[in-house]
């Protein structure tokens, strides 16, 4: 039985978790349902205490385990108190064996070896692999424990890791992070059935996931985070997954709207049956077209493939099917074909790949232009080691530090200086200094301030109406969609699962990001 | 913009320098003779140190690998030996040689390393100890023809050490030494070095230059703005390479001798120390730094051996000067560790 009682947890001035109240009775499977930054890693991170809760300031509030108070520090506290985590990505050692991986901290030694002290005693390798094969039994899986884990599917690994936190024995609570994404349908079933035998043994389970058909097959009962905060509580079976879903978005509070004048001119950008490989982020098959002056929204749940449009366009993920810009086929895809077709990309981590940290932001508006339309160098036959005009570079930044707002000392202080809002500036001014006339950006706003965030969806607009600016503007705030684009493309497991007008009702949404077609029309 | 701020490594270098040069005035050694030969010796080792920084900035790494380019320059010297020039223009005929060598040998070793990336310090020491070794089968049966070259029993292969007397020795150190006082200052060399210095510091404000900062700093940045990441790095590499062949070439007209086989095996280290602590630790490199950094370890280096001889303690010097240079390495390691721990 895990108990939460008024969790907050703040990273400085925000606050990822607001006093979050939570209940998962033993023996029972628990949905942690939200979009990205609703604050789901944070309460797993509290619970396994991840080193990084504690290393910015720990957190306030009440997590009981059966009654009484847990103090959770180190991630050896939460193992003591009984609380195990299957991780996203794995956290198996592949040159183990699986029956090594699954007892590994617990293994079986032969009693007479003990003599200097349980560490240093002989391990008894077959009863380790009869006690894993039988755990394994128990979930379902009919797998040789002697196999190594690196010559295992990938599907096969999800099994171990679970393998792994049941064989404990003195298991209470099981957190799953994400455990379907690697998986296959069967093997989704399959997974189920093993996760809800070891409910029925009186473990609680606390379940997240970003595809809610499943929450709502597995979950008993589904806790619902936007913004850090409960949204709702949906109990026992025959809850409903649009109402789940709508309460995930959110209630659309719609400020002043842009003037919805339709889409216009002629095709900008087309994909058709395009593909990309990106890895937890796959899209397959995606036809899409956006017209010239059309602000194109791309919503979507994480891991259903929305980030992979962009790095695609831009030919970073191996991928396939055809892109035109202005009609024309772009082939084969890369960053200095689609600049010098006037298309820019902004990703959305900014201060991984879209931004030169050190640098200061000047260098950082003029590189791009000035490497892909060398712009911003002085007269010299080689381009090459053409010298950068400084003068006309610092001209430029000052325009955009004056046009955009951004707060700083001047064009050579360090962008890693300024806050969220005016780094993400920084970020439109250098994608302008191309001269783009598709951008393509990824979540504009994350982590940025209010008023950032009304500057920064200004100057979109202003954008699109003054230089007719095709955008495709991919967030996971569909609040902020819905007021600048003229429409939004929802993204469902790596497919345009539905194209919405901006007036479409929330339940229309919610429909469509949990991939539903309209049942009771 | 950048408010410079001492680290470990220069408050310890510039200990060691204050005493040592108390040292010094105590034992009556005179500070000009000093003074003049670090400035000599900055020149001479200063161009090996600056070849690292294309590297550097390109988030290579330190070129532990320096032999590869050293052995370019190498070339070009024994080239330039065989032909028989002498002087300056014998000299800057040396340095033109090298140049096709080091482009080849910068292209090769710099595919490699993209292809080890993120081992590149590791994988170039490697490159350069095996490179040697690949090098001495060279020297052994290349067919040059000046029997001042050549082992004098059996005339064939080179030797390990060709005096460059007759040549081009010490042409560059002469080249107008302006006197002041007991004070020689070799102005014609410092102008050389300055001039080189300069060229580096313009190449980093072109085009290709900042791209190399770029790529250095956040290759995803870097590609989607459009900048081919494997040519620059090959690039980076390329430069560094013929930089260094300069640097050896500098190196030995300084020196009075060419010295072949296995003796470029350990020169990376005392250049990259020198580097470090010019202050460059992990972030990008300015020239300027490279160049206090070999101003302070030469100078450490020039002073200690007139001193450890007037106090009839010859091995001292020399200790000290292996654990300041491995020290400083192995601080710059431990910094980087810590940065990029603390970056997460």
């Amino acid at each position: 039985m895990l108990t939460i009682r008024g969790l907050t947890k703040r990273f400085g001035a925000h606050a990822a978790l607001k006093s979050v109240d939570l209940h998962v009775e033993a023996g029972e499977i628990h949905g942690l349902v939200g979009l990205n930054g609703s604050g789901k890693t944070t309460l797993f991170n509290i619970l396994f205490a991840h080193p990084l809760i504690a290393s910015t300031g720990g957190y306030a509030g009440e997590v009981m385990l059966d009654g009484d108070t847990a103090v959770l520090k180190e991630p050896t506290q939460a193992i003591a108190r009984g609380i195990g985590m299957v991780h996203q990505e794995f956290a198996l050692i592949p040159s183990m064996t699986v029956s090594e991986n699954v007892t590994v901290r617990r293994e079986r030694v032969f009693a007479a070896t003990q003599v200097f002290g349980r560490s240093l005693a002989l391990v008894d390798r077959r009863a380790n692999r009869d006690r894993a094969g039988a755990v394994l039994m128990r979930l379902g899986i009919g797998l040789d424990p002697s196999v190594r884990v690196m010559d295992l599917t990938v599907n096969m690994r999800q099994f171990v890791e679970i393998a792994r936190e049941v064989d404990r024995g003195d298991l209470k609570v099981l957190l799953l992070d994400e455990p379907t994404s690697a998986l296959h349908a069967a093997d989704t079933e399959k997974l189920f059935d093993a996760l809800r035998s070891l409910a029925a043994s009186g473990v609680s389970l606390l379940f997240v996931s970003h595809r809610l058909e499943e929450v709502t097959t597995l979950c008993d009962s589904v806790t619902v985070l936007r913004d850090g905060e409960v949204a709702g509580r949906f109990q026992g079976p025959g809850y409903d997954l649009v109402e789940l879903s709508e309460c995930m978005i959110g209630h659309g509070v719609t400020k002043a709207r842009r003037n919805v004048s339709s889409a216009q001119g002629p095709e900008a950008l087309r994909l058709r049956d395009f593909s990309v490989d990106m890895p937890g982020e796959r899209i397959s098959g995606i036809d899409l077209s956006v017209l010239r002056g059309e602000i194109l929204g791309l919503a979507g749940l994480s891991g259903h493939g929305r980030p992979a449009l962009g790095y695609g366009i831009m030919g970073m993920y191996a991928g396939s099917g055809r892109v035109y810009v202005g009609g024309e086929p772009v082939s084969p895809l890369s960053v200095g074909a689609m600049i010098a077709r006037r298309v820019f990309f902004l990703p959305e981590e900014r201060r991984f790949a879209g931004l030169l940290p050190d640098h200061s932001i000047m260098e950082n508006i003029v590189f791009a232009a000035m490497q892909c339309r060398n712009a911003f160098l002085r007269a010299f036959p080689l381009k090459a080691i053409a010298l950068v005009d400084r003068k006309e570079a610092r001209r430029f930044a000052e325009e955009c530090i004056e046009r955009f707002d951004i707060k700083c000392t001047g064009v050579y202080q360090k962008v890693s200086e300024l806050s969220g809002g005016n780094q993400q500036k920084v970020c439109i001014a250098r994608a302008l200094a191309t001269n783009p006339e598709i951008l393509v950006v990824s979540e504009p706003t994350r982590g940025v301030d209010i008023q950032a965030k009304e500057t920064i969806l200004n100057i979109f607009l202003d954008l699109n109406r003054d230089s007719r600016t095709t955008l495709i503007i991919s967030s996971s705030e569909i609040d902020e969609l819905i007021r600048v684009c003229h429409r939004i493309a929802v993204i469902h497991d790596g497919r345009v699962f539905d194209i919405l007008d901006p007036t479409a009702t929330e339940t229309e949404f919610a429909l469509a990001f949990s991939g539903e077609r309209k049942v009771h029309a | 913009m950048k408010t410079p701020h001492l680290q470990i490594p220069q408050v310890f270098i510039l200990g060691m320098l204050a005493v040592l040069m108390a040292m010094a005035f105590w034992a009556g050694i005179p500070l000009s003779g000093i003074m003049g030969d670090s400035l000599v010796r900055l020149v001479m080792n200063g161009v090996l140190v600056v070849s690292m920084i294309p590297m550097l900035n390109a988030g290579l790494g330190v070129n532990f690998g320096l032999p590869v380019g050293i052995c370019a320059g190498l070339l070009g010297l024994c080239l330039a030996v065989n032909l028989r020039l002498t002087g300056l223009s014998g000299l800057f005929a040396a340095m033109a040689f090298s140049v096709p060598g080091g482009v080849l040998l910068g292209y090769l070793y710099g595919r490699l390393l993209h292809r080890v990336r993120g081992r590149e310090e590791i994988a170039g020491t490697f490159v350069g100890f095996s490179f040697i070794s690949v090098m001495n089968l060279f020297w052994a049966v290349a067919p040059f023809t000046n029997p001042s070259m050549l082992w004098p029993i059996g005339g064939k292969g080179l030797r390990p050490v060709i005096g460059l007397k007759g040549y081009f020795a010490k042409v560059l150190n002469h080249a107008w030494v302006v006197h002041l006082g007991d004070l020689a200052v070799p102005v014609g060399m410092l102008a050389f070095f300055a001039v080189l210095c300069l060229g580096l510091y313009a190449f980093f404000r072109t085009k290709t230059g900042a791209a190399v900062n770029a790529v250095g700093e956040n290759e995803v940045f870097a590609g989607l703005s459009g900048v081919n990441v494997r040519r620059i790095r090959i690039a980076a590499v390329i430069l560094s390479t013929v930089l260094a062949a300069w640097g050896i070439c500098v190196y030995a007209q300084s020196y009075g001798f060419i010295e072949l086989y296995s003796a470029p095996l350990m020169m990376a280290f005392p250049a990259a120390s020198a580097i470090f602590l010019g202050g460059s630790l992990g972030h990008r490199t300015a020239v300027v730094q490279a160049v206090i950094g070999t101003f302070l370890f030469q100078t450490t280096y020039v002073i200690s051996g007139p001193i450890a001889n007037a106090l009839l303690v010859p091995e001292v010097a020399e200790i000290l000067r292996m654990i300041l240079t491995n020290a400083i390495i192995l601080y710059a390691m431990l910094y980087e560790g810590r940065r990029r721990r603390a970056q997460g």
